[in-house]
Parts: structure tokens; sequence; C-alpha cells
């Protein structure tokens, strides 16, 4: 059923949004990449999906009822912290470490945001289940 | 002959038709919360219930009181738009606005949600209670 669709697609969209997160928080100190350099921040870029041929042929309101998905996932290009270390093995010339740009906070801050929205999806799939089965009562 | 099932289970039918579709509007409010660039959609409930549950179906009056429904003369074919499903979605804005120009404000959209839900719940209610009514008459009528 596409009603359970919308919620399912905004639920992952944030459960991969919470992985972008987590890989942000473990990687706040590294310095060293496949790419080479310190890690660069990762972010998530959403987009409400467009409706599939079914959904045009469906009523004038399903055609603009539509899920979200995930349009693509960015890097950061804010500068890295330098930090003056000049024993680490990754410092510069100048005795300078490039630390990836992550701030801690930001990330928190974010992370809550993402589990609200899971929940609020959550809670929109569980009314959708809870209409079907009045819907269902119907027949007893 | 008229049939048993009569207007009310006509309307509460439709109300529970256009109950589900605002539900699915609502949850892809929901789900589309942090969408760059997205608007809110919802339907202009109350009166497509009016609409749809007035005789024939008529359009609403334009000039309400003159029982001329927008005619400029009585002698005119009066405007009797088809009775059914057809909705019209709009865009709704809410104050609160962040530079993404996302109009979802997720609060207001889980408070409409769960009206939505217990207003389609107590629908369905009536509907069970009007076809209970209908099979009383047909189980204990010839007794």
């Amino acid at each position: 059923m596409d009603m359970f669709k919308v919620s399912a697609s905004g639920m992952e969209a944030q459960r991969l949004r919470m992985n972008i997160i987590a890989s942000n928080l473990a990687n706040v100190e590294t310095t060293r990449t496949a790419n080479g350099g310190a890690y660069r921040r990762k972010d998530i870029v959403f987009a409400a999906q467009k409706p599939d041929f079914n959904g045009l042929l469906q009523n004038s309101i399903d055609r603009f009822r539509s899920g979200v998905e995930v349009a693509g996932i960015i890097e950061d290009q804010r500068p890295f912290k330098q930090a003056y270390e000049p024993n680490h093995p990754d410092a510069d010339d100048k005795g300078y470490v490039a630390y990836p740009n992550i701030n801690a906070a930001e990330e928190m801050v974010n992370m809550i945001s993402a589990t609200r929205s899971y929940e609020a999806n959550v809670a929109a799939y569980k009314a959708t289940r809870d209409m079907a089965l009045k819907a269902l009562e119907l027949g007893q | 002959m008229k049939s048993i099932f009569n207007s009310t289970i006509n309307l509460l039918e439709n109300t529970l038709d256009l109950r589900a579709s605002r539900h699915r509007l609502l949850q892809s409010n929901i789900a589309n919360q942090e969408t760059p660039g997205y608007r809110a959609k919802d339907i202009n409930f109350e009166q497509e219930l009016k609409r749809v549950s007035s005789p024939a179906g008529a359009a609403p009056e334009a000039f309400p009181g003159t029982g001329m429904n927008g005619r400029t003369n009585s002698a005119h074919i009066p405007v009797i738009t088809e009775r059914g499903m057809a909705p019209r979605v709009i865009e709704r804005s809410s104050g609160i606005e962040g530079f993404d120009s996302n109009s979802v404000g997720v609060e207001g959209e889980m408070v409409k949600l769960s009206e939505n839900t217990l207003k389609y719940n107590i629908s369905a209610k009536m509907l069970k209670g009007r076809l209970n009514m209908i099979m009383t008459a047909i189980k204990e009528g010839g007794r």
C-alpha cells in the first residue's frame, strides 16, 4: 500500500542521515583518508519524490503526495581546522596538522533533529495503520 | 423505491475518502519536513465536504442568500458541478519559514494528522453504526 510507503521513505531518509552523522562523529579527528588529507564533513541533501507513472494515473490528490528521497551526499567545503602539532606524523613543514572540519556540537544538534524527524514519521505511520484497522472493522 | 443506503451513508463514505486523502497529504508533508523548497500541502476540507454533501452537488453559492447560485437571472441554467471526488489541493504557508523556503511546521502537521485520524475513526464508527442499524432492520423485521 502506497500510504505506508510515504512514511517509510521518510524513515529511511532520516536513518541514512543518522548514518552520515555517526560517520562524521567517528571521524572527528581523522587525518588520513583514501583520498589523502583529513576527513571532510559529509552532509545529506533531501528531495521530494516525483510521482511515478502509477501516481500520475491516480486522482488529483495523489498527484501531490510525495515521499522523500536522498538527492545526494555532499562534502562540506569549509576549511579544515589547523592545529600546531609539530610532532604529529601528518604535520606539514610548518608544523600544522589539518583536522576535519567537524564541529561536534553541530553534529549533535543535527542528530537530535534527525531523531525527532524519524519519530514524526513513525507517528504518521502508526496513525495510518490505525485508520486502516478502523476501515477493516467496518466489515465485521 | 428508496435505496436502503441513504444519503447519510454516502456522506460518511465521502468523508472517509476525503479524510484518507488528506491523511496522505499530511503524511508527505511530514516525510518532506526537511526537503529544501518543499511547500506544505492540504485540502480545503470543510468547503469540499459541504460541496459533496449539498443537494445535487451544486457549486457553493457565489452570492449567498440570493438563492441564485451565481446566476444573474433565475431563467438562466444553474451551474451544476459533477458530484463526487474532485477536491482541490492547496499549498499552505506557515508563519515560520527557514532559509530553505520549506513551509512545513512539523508540530502543526502532527496536530492536524492526529485530528484527521480521530475524525476518520469517528466517521468509520458512525458508518458502522448505520450499517448495524440496517442489519438490525433486516434481521429483526421478519420476526
